[in-house]
Parts: C-alpha cells; sequence; structure tokens
C-alpha cells in the first residue's frame, strides 16, 4: 500500500474517491478526476494500472478528450477564473471593468467600482488575488487542480 | 459590458466561468482579458507559439456573446 500511494503522489495526478483492486496479478486504481472543456466539466472516473513504478491508463478511450487539471497538475482556466469570478463578486461592492492579468499562479485585478453608500467614490481599485485566495474561493475544484 | 448595468450586483463567477472554458478549449496561456464599454477582450498565447515570441491572438466577446455563453452555462447548471 506504501508503494501504491508514494507512485501516486509521483504521479501528480489529482485524484479523489480511490478504489483499489486486484485484477489477476495487477493493481487497478480508480479514481475521480476534475475536467473540463467548452461544452460542459465535472468529475470524471479514469482507471489505472500500476506498471512497474508507474501508473499506465486501462481504457484511454474512456477518457475525457482534454483534462487540463489532472494531466497538468494545475487547475484549469475555468476553475481559477471561477474563483476570480467569485472573489470580485463577494468584495461586497459593485465593480465593473475589471482588468485581469495573470501573475504566477495568480492574477492581478483592477476593477472600477461604480459608487455605493459604502464605497461612495468611483474608481479603480486593484487587487492581486494570490493561487492560495483562489483555493480558498473555489477550494473542490483548485484544490484537485493541483494548485495547492 | 452592460450585462450586469443597473444590477446590485454582479456574476462575474459565472462570466468569467464560461471565459475560463474557452480559454481551456483553446489552450491559451499567459491569458489576460480587460472589460470595456461592448464586452470583454481576451487575449493569450496560444498553445503552439513559442514562449516570449510576443504573439498573442485577441478575442472580442461581445455583450451577445457573453449574453449566450452565460444562458448556456445557467442551462448546464440545470
Amino acid at each position: 500500500m506504501g508503494q501504491i500511494g508514494c507512485t501516486l503522489d509521483k504521479s501528480g495526478l489529482d485524484l479523489r474517491d480511490l478504489a483499489l483492486s486486484l485484477v489477476g496479478d495487477d493493481v487497478w486504481i480508480c479514481g475521480a478526476v476534475w475536467w473540463s472543456e467548452r461544452i460542459q466539466s465535472g468529475w470524471t472516473t479514469v482507471t489505472l494500472r500500476l506498471d512497474g513504478n508507474g501508473l499506465s491508463p486501462v481504457g484511454t478511450s474512456a477518457l475525457p478528450k482534454r483534462s487540463p487539471s489532472g494531466l497538468t497538475g494545475r487547475a484549469s482556466w475555468e476553475a481559477r477564473l471561477t474563483a476570480v469570478g467569485i472573489l470580485l463578486d463577494r468584495l461586497g461592492y459593485v465593480v465593473q471593468f475589471p482588468a485581469v492579468l495573470q501573475v504566477g499562479d495568480g492574477f492581478a485585478v483592477t476593477v472600477q467600482t461604480i459608487g455605493t453608500p459604502t464605497v461612495p467614490n468611483p474608481g479603480l481599485i486593484s487587487h492581486q488575488f494570490s493561487a492560495a485566495q483562489l483555493a480558498a474561493a473555489h477550494p473542490t475544484a483548485i484544490r484537485l487542480g493541483g494548485l495547492q | 459590458m452592460k450585462l450586469f448595468a443597473g444590477l446590485s450586483r454582479t456574476d462575474y463567477q459565472d462570466l468569467f466561468r464560461a471565459i475560463g472554458a474557452i480559454v481551456d478549449e483553446q489552450g491559451l496561456r499567459n491569458v489576460r482579458m480587460w472589460e470595456h464599454q461592448d464586452g470583454i477582450v481576451l487575449q493569450g498565447q496560444s498553445a503552439g507559439s513559442m514562449s516570449g515570441d510576443g504573439r498573442y491572438q485577441t478575442t472580442l466577446l461581445t455583450d451577445a456573446d457573453l449574453e449566450e455563453m452565460l444562458s448556456d452555462a445557467y442551462q448546464r447548471r440545470q
């Protein structure tokens, strides 16, 4: 079991809800991974076979066409930009005209306030959203996408 | 962009989610985007371009495009 755990850790795949099974002499590992594409996104199940010291997919045709979060070790843009949107929506005052720049694993965002009772003067405000803040805002998708 | 004009709250979450899906689909990196009066400009380097060559592809997402994307996003959520 220890070897399986080490192999999974080394693989960089962000799997959850793991199930292990013995198929003949092989160890098969089933798990869920987050994936996204334009049409839809969500969790999908992948099956891997412990192959020597590595992992090989079982039934490749059943894998999603693209799995950026699972295969690159980084959360998808969909997940990360969703987190940016969540943070903007939660600022506590209405903003407009956001400019979003990627800075490392985070983003620098400049927004214009429109003037509210709590923020009476319209103006530009800049925020830096770190990878940790993004992960906190949208923990499930981003944690499993590899930002943490 | 006028989608949220006059509203007491914004929904950048769903909007950015939809845009992120496009970025994923096109395999863009070094992404930047900004909103202006007529929509959102999205820029990014395509996956095939060499690092640092400065070639960004630019897409203007109009209010109509964004409204359709949001509608699709809401329908997928149901």
